[in-house]
């Protein structure tokens, strides 16, 4: 792991301990299926380029949509959630995307 | 749902610009603009205000999300040894907590219907994780607590801490590693902080010089309209 990060979490819909995807700044996502210490090694799904930084997820059509910003890249693209790899070309080119977040803002406590 | 409902804020140092990108269709366009230092950036629960983290001056501000001319600014330093160039607050989210009562957001929408990000279900035992805050740069998500109502706080990549940057009715006495209560609204910046060493256990002090909360002029963003600041 570097010195900064984690850059972004997402969390993965359907199962309750809010299993949540990771990334950090040494270019790998990983997948966190528990909230146990100590998961890094072997849970890197993917090393995208482009200095990837954060994570937003959209709901719609029934499905979570993450995305991921990378700023060296100057776009914005999608993550398939299971293997981590880029879906399509860059859903925007923005000059050094740093940070996501999806509106409206984070629910309300249920 | 809204117009914007689905869409993404992006924060792009490079351009001291926040975009307003619908991934779906790939449409981006300004949503701020003049804003340097832009890193961390988070919604309020009622998706009234996007707030933003500035590094560059080691400053909170927000956006009312439906008049964005006015500026809601505040300043956070609570090191006065830190320079502001090496000061870091970037990572930046809304803690959730036990509230009953469902509210709408800004534009009629029921908050609950979005089915975003879970909060955390099992309350203290996130705690110790914080999500590795230590040295982080990534948008922080206060642990579900019953004890805590709403606060916004920011990851503090140097200190290592989780640092509020405001809240309401909050009545705990942990968030990372100093705490503070909003006795009155934003506009008097008035908070009581507690050192978990028991430094200031006894009682409570408006945060001096060393570690003030002071109205931030929008001037120096918003083409010399001046900011109200305000509670949400």
């Amino acid at each position: 792991m570097s010195s900064i990060g984690p850059l972004g979490v997402a969390f993965l819909p359907g199962n309750g301990d809010g299993s949540r995807a990771r990334f950090d700044n040494d270019g790998s996502i990983y997948r966190l299926p528990t909230h146990a210490n100590g998961q890094v090694t072997g849970a890197s799904l993917s090393s995208p380029a482009g200095s990837p930084r954060a994570f937003a997820q959209v709901f719609s059509g029934g499905v979570y949509h993450f995305y991921l910003a990378r700023a060296s890249a100057n776009n914005v693209v999608e993550i398939n959630p299971t293997t981590g790899g880029i879906v399509g070309p860059p859903v925007a080119t923005i000059n050094g995307a740093l940070q996501l977040v999806p509106f409206p803002g984070p629910p309300l406590a249920p | 749902m809204t117009a914007r409902s689905g869409h993404i804020f992006v924060s792009s140092p490079t351009d001291s610009k926040i975009y307003d990108l619908n991934p779906f269709t790939g449409a981006v366009i300004d949503f701020a603009t003049g804003l340097s230092g832009l890193d961390g950036m988070a919604f309020s629960p009622d998706g009234s205000i996007l707030y933003f983290v500035d590094v560059w001056r080691a400053s909170c501000a927000g956006i009312p999300f439906l008049h964005r001319p006015r500026l809601i600014g505040f300043y956070v330093s609570d090191d006065i040894g830190w320079d502001r160039w090496t000061c870091d607050r970037s990572g930046f989210s809304y803690g959730l907590s036990l509230r009953k009562r469902q509210r709408r957001n800004v534009l009629g929408d029921r908050a609950s219907r979005w089915t975003g990000p879970p909060a955390f279900h099992d309350g203290h035992r996130h705690r110790r994780q914080s999500w590795g805050l230590h040295r982080n740069r990534s948008n922080c998500l206060l642990p579900w607590s019953k004890r805590v109502s709403i606060a916004l706080v920011y990851a503090d990549q140097f200190a290592g801490e989780i640092m509020p940057a405001k809240r309401r009715l909050f009545r705990t006495t942990y968030v990372g590693y100093r705490t503070a209560t909003v006795l009155r609204n934003l506009h008097e910046y008035e908070l009581q902080w507690r050192e978990p060493q028991g430094v200031e256990a006894a009682g409570r002090y408006w945060i001096p010089e060393s570690g003030h909360l002071t109205c931030w002029p929008s001037d120096q963003l918003w083409n010399g309209r001046r900011s109200r600041v305000r509670s949400v």
